[in-house]
C-alpha cells in the first residue's frame, strides 16, 4: 500500500468519525435540522433516530472503505473515486432520513426576538494592519521573485506527494512562479470577505439572554479569520519562494508543518470558546445557542 | 443609552411587527432609556438582528421620525432628537381615554378583578410620576 492510498483510508475514516458526531453539534432546540423541544434530545425517539443515522452512515463508510481497498489492489481504478463519493452520498441520505424521522416531533420556533440598541461597533481584530499585512507579505514575495528571476531554476517542482517526493514540475513562467501567490491572494481575500459578511451581514444575536455568548462567538470567528489570513500568507509566500530557497526538489517547509500551522490557527477560534464554555455561568448561557452547543459538544466529545 | 436597551418583538403576536417596534421604541424614549443624541442602529443592522424585512424597520423609524422622536439622515444613521411634547387637545385626550377604557375592558375580560386592574393602573401611575 502506498502513502497516497494510506492517506485516502485515513481521510475516509476521519470523515466517518466527523459524521458520527456531526448531528450533536447544534443548539439544543434542533435535532437533525428540525426545531424540537429543548429536552427532545434526551428522549428515546431522539436516540433511536441518532442510532439509525449512525448505523446507516457507518454501513456506507465500511462499503466505501471496501471499494477503496479493491481500488488499491488494482481491481478497478474507478473504485478509488467511488468510495469517498458513496460515503458522502450515503451520509447525506442517512441525515435526510434522520430528518424525516424527527419531523413528527417538530414544534414551531419561538417567535420572540430581541436586538440591542446599543450594539458596540465591531471590526476585524488588528484593524487595518491585520488585513493589510498578509497582502503585503504576498506582494513582497512577488517583488523578491521578480528581482531574483534569473536565479530561479528553469524547471522546478510544483506538487509533492504525501511522502514529500515531487510528482509535478513546471517551467519558469510567471504562472508557475506567481501561481501560489495568486492562489493565496484569492483565498485570503475570500476569508476577508467572509469576515466582512460576519461584521455587516449577520445578526448579533436575537435572544437577549445569549447576546454575550453570541458576541464571544463572533469575536472568535473574526480572530480566526485574521490569524488564518496571516498563516496562509506565510505559507503561500514560502511555497512561492521554494524554488529560490530550496537547493534540490524538496519542500523548504515540510508538509506536516504546513498542516500543523493551519491547525494551530484554528486554536484562535476554539481556544477562547472552549475556555469560556468551561465556566459554569457561560456554559449555562451557551446551552441555548448554536455556538455554545457546538463548543460544549466538542468538549464532551474530547472528554469521552 | 444604557447597555441593556433593546427592542423585543414577538412574531406570533397579532400586532404588526412595525407597530411593535414603534411601541417598544417609543416606550424606551419616553422612559429616557434612549436619550436625545443617542445613535440608534441603522435600518439594515436592526432588520438583520431582528430577522425582519428592512422595510419593516424603515417604516417604524419613519413613524417615529414623523412624531418628532428621530432624525434620519441618509448615510449617517438614526439619531434621537430633543423633542418637546405637543400640548394635547380635547380630541387627543378623548382618543386616549377611549383606548384606556378598551384596555381596561380587555383586562377584565381576561379575568383580572377590578382590584387587580386598579393596582396595575396605580403602579403605572407611580412610573409616570417618577
Amino acid at each position: 500500500m502506498t502513502a497516497d492510498s494510506t492517506a485516502m483510508f485515513v481521510v475516509v475514516l476521519s470523515i466517518a468519525t466527523l459524521l458520527h458526531w456531526l448531528p450533536l453539534w447544534r443548539r439544543s432546540s434542533l435535532w437533525f435540522g428540525v426545531t424540537v423541544a429543548p429536552d427532545f434530545r434526551n428522549t428515546l425517539e431522539a436516540l433511536r433516530v441518532l442510532r439509525q443515522y449512525r448505523a446507516e452512515m457507518w454501513a456506507v463508510s465500511v462499503v466505501a472503505l471496501a471499494l477503496l481497498w479493491a481500488g488499491v489492489r488494482g481491481e478497478a481504478s474507478w473504485m478509488l473515486a467511488a468510495g469517498p463519493l458513496l460515503q458522502s452520498l450515503g451520509a447525506v441520505i442517512a441525515f435526510a432520513r434522520g430528518r424525516n424521522s424527527t419531523r413528527p416531533y417538530a414544534r414551531r420556533p419561538d417567535g420572540v426576538r430581541a436586538a440591542s440598541l446599543a450594539a458596540a461597533s465591531e471590526h476585524l481584530p488588528g484593524g487595518a494592519v491585520g488585513i493589510i499585512v498578509p497582502y503585503a507579505m504576498l506582494a513582497a514575495a512577488a517583488i523578491f521573485l521578480r528581482a531574483n528571476w534569473r536565479r530561479l531554476p528553469r524547471r522546478f517542482p510544483v506538487h509533492w506527494g504525501i511522502n514529500g517526493t515531487p510528482d509535478q514540475w513546471a517551467e519558469r513562467t510567471w504562472r508557475s512562479v506567481d501561481g501560489p501567490l495568486l492562489a493565496g491572494l484569492l483565498v485570503i481575500a475570500l476569508l476577508h470577505v467572509l469576515g466582512y459578511m460576519i461584521v455587516a451581514g449577520s445578526p448579533h444575536g436575537r435572544m437577549a439572554e445569549t447576546a454575550d455568548w453570541t458576541a464571544r462567538f463572533r469575536r472568535a470567528n473574526l480572530r480566526m479569520i485574521v490569524t488564518m489570513g496571516w498563516t496562509l500568507a506565510t505559507l503561500f509566500a514560502v511555497l512561492a519562494l521554494n524554488p529560490y530557497l530550496s537547493s534540490g526538489d524538496a519542500l523548504v517547509i515540510p508538509a506536516w508543518l504546513m498542516v500543523g500551522a493551519i491547525l494551530a490557527s484554528l486554536r484562535a477560534f476554539s481556544g477562547p470558546l472552549s475556555a469560556s464554555a468551561r465556566s459554569p455561568a457561560a456554559a449555562a448561557m451557551a446551552h441555548r445557542t448554536n455556538a455554545g452547543s457546538w463548543a460544549r459538544s466538542t468538549i464532551r466529545t474530547i472528554r469521552r | 443609552m444604557t447597555h441593556a436597551a433593546q427592542i423585543r418583538i414577538d412574531l406570533d403576536s397579532a400586532t404588526p411587527v412595525n407597530r411593535q417596534i414603534v411601541d417598544h421604541l417609543r416606550t424606551l424614549l419616553v422612559d429616557g432609556v434612549v436619550a436625545p443624541d443617542d445613535i440608534l442602529p441603522s435600518v439594515r443592522r436592526l432588520a438583520i438582528d431582528l430577522g425582519v424585512h428592512f422595510n419593516t424597520v424603515a417604516d417604524a423609524y419613519r413613524t417615529l421620525a414623523e412624531e418628532g422622536w428621530l432624525e434620519i439622515s441618509h448615510g449617517r444613521g438614526v439619531r434621537v432628537r430633543k423633542r418637546r411634547a405637543p400640548r394635547p387637545d380635547e380630541e387627543t385626550l378623548a382618543i386616549f381615554r377611549r383606548r384606556l377604557r378598551q384596555l381596561v375592558a380587555e383586562m377584565r375580560a381576561q379575568g383580572l378583578s377590578s382590584a387587580a386592574v386598579v393596582r396595575e393602573l396605580a403602579s403605572l401611575m407611580e412610573v409616570v410620576k417618577s
